[in-house]
């Protein structure tokens, strides 16, 4: 699921090869794990098949092996579009995901804070609702149940506070590596 | 949208275009809200994003340079000392990160000393001044403690009692829990909510925690001076 939306959120700045779309994920996401050339190619061939991107002619002439080109697509937009607008459900794992949607957004030229903004909604409204159920329940199981889902809520706004307030740095290190 | 069943007499604060500006630094560069009477309301932002500078100034403490603050209606951001003063003692009450109880008055002490300002003969002060106590948790046998002899919870209960204890209006509140650990931020927010709620009295608090804007019933975020949706 993030290869998909990685590959169409590179490939949302312009055409590009499937070799240099690896080596955007790997120095973005990959640090620790380095994402499978093949895993690329899949992703690939995946997203031609259902239309959201599409091979296109290179005008390049390269001396070394034929290589192709792929842009995305109308269809392919939409699809990341809708994925970044999205607020995330809260889960335990989400860092990784909130994490993908800023960077997209702002290699993709977007105003990454709105996204920030739409997720804190949907989390503190979450957030809320746990800290009212939590204050109308007479069970301790349950209250120590809503403790932790809390503190895990809190801890992904704690990180959306913080990525707010770097959001500019994160910008012009992004230039960098686009550059 | 629309504010259906919402009109002018339903909002008890209301701030228009407020500014502050101390030297270079802008602490607020046109802030415009609306509270509702007996929301309950939190503001978030990074620290010197303007927060308390607005808490101060929806509470007349801070006289914006330029704006209007209105409360019920009437404007308050031009009072004279005088004015404020009342309106602090008699509408408004407050509840900071280090409560800033009298260390050498007793738990009943430090709760009946606004009733006594107000006029409230002692008795009857007393009297209002334990219901208060008992209604936040302190014990009877704590009544008479030593502010300095109580732990940080119970400090921000008396603390609560003392800002409730006049019956205001409108409750300022600047971390409240700042100072306390997770269970007693909870034990003191729910019991802090619950009071405020019952008596119908409007909250309006500043704080860094998620976890304690959560009990609102709205938050909006201050950044580099503005409101943000």
């Amino acid at each position: 699921m993030h290869a998909q939306n990685c590959l169409l959120g590179f490939l949302s700045q312009g055409p590009n090869y499937g070799y240099e779309l690896k080596k955007m994920y790997d120095s973005l996401f990959g640090r620790d794990k380095p994402i499978l050339p093949g895993q690329i190619y899949s992703t690939l061939s995946r997203l031609e098949r259902d239309g959201k991107v599409e091979e296109v002619e290179d005008a390049e002439k390269s001396a070394g092996p034929s290589r192709v080109k792929y842009q995305i697509t109308g269809k392919g937009s939409e699809y990341f579009q809708k994925w970044l607008d999205e607020p995330e459900k809260v889960n335990p794992h989400l860092q990784t995901t909130m994490y993908f949607k800023v960077v997209l957004a702002l290699m993709s030229n977007q105003d990454a804070t709105k996204f920030l903004d739409s997720q804190r909604h949907s989390h503190i409204a979450e957030m809320r609702q746990l800290t009212k159920v939590r204050n109308e329940t007479d069970d301790l199981a349950t209250t120590l149940l809503i403790d932790n889902t809390i503190f895990h809520i809190e801890a992904d706004l704690r990180w959306m506070e913080l990525a707010h307030s770097r959001i500019n740095q994160l910008r012009e290190e992004l230039c960098k590596t686009k550059a | 949208m629309q504010n259906k069943g919402i009109n002018s007499s339903d909002v008890i604060i209301k701030a228009d275009d407020i500014k502050k500006s101390y030297g270079e630094t802008h602490a607020m560069r046109g802030i415009s809200l609306e509270i509702k009477r007996g929301e309950v309301l939190a503001i978030m932002g990074p620290s010197g994003s303007g927060k308390s500078t607005l808490l101060h100034t929806l509470a007349g403490i801070i006289k914006p340079d330029s704006g209007k603050v209105y409360f019920s209606g009437s404007r308050i951001d031009n009072l004279n000392d005088h004015g404020r003063t009342m309106l602090r003692r008699t509408k408004f009450g407050f509840v900071f990160q280090f409560s800033q109880l009298v260390p050498e008055l007793t738990a009943i002490d430090n709760v009946a000393v606004p009733l006594l300002l107000n006029g409230i003969p002692r008795g009857e002060a007393y009297h209002r001044a334990e219901q208060w106590l008992n209604k936040v948790g302190i014990a009877d046998a704590k009544l008479n403690h030593l502010a300095n002899q109580l732990s940080g919870g119970q400090i921000q209960r008396v603390a609560i009692a003392r800002a409730m204890v006049i019956n205001p209006e409108v409750l300022f509140a600047d971390a409240p829990t700042g100072s306390l650990d997770s269970l007693n931020s909870e034990l003191v927010m729910k019991m802090f909510i619950k009071t405020a709620k019952e008596n119908g009295t409007t909250v309006v608090m500043v704080t860094h925690e998620p976890t304690i804007a959560a009990y609102a019933d709205r938050e909006i975020i201050v950044r580099d001076g503005r409101v943000e949706a």
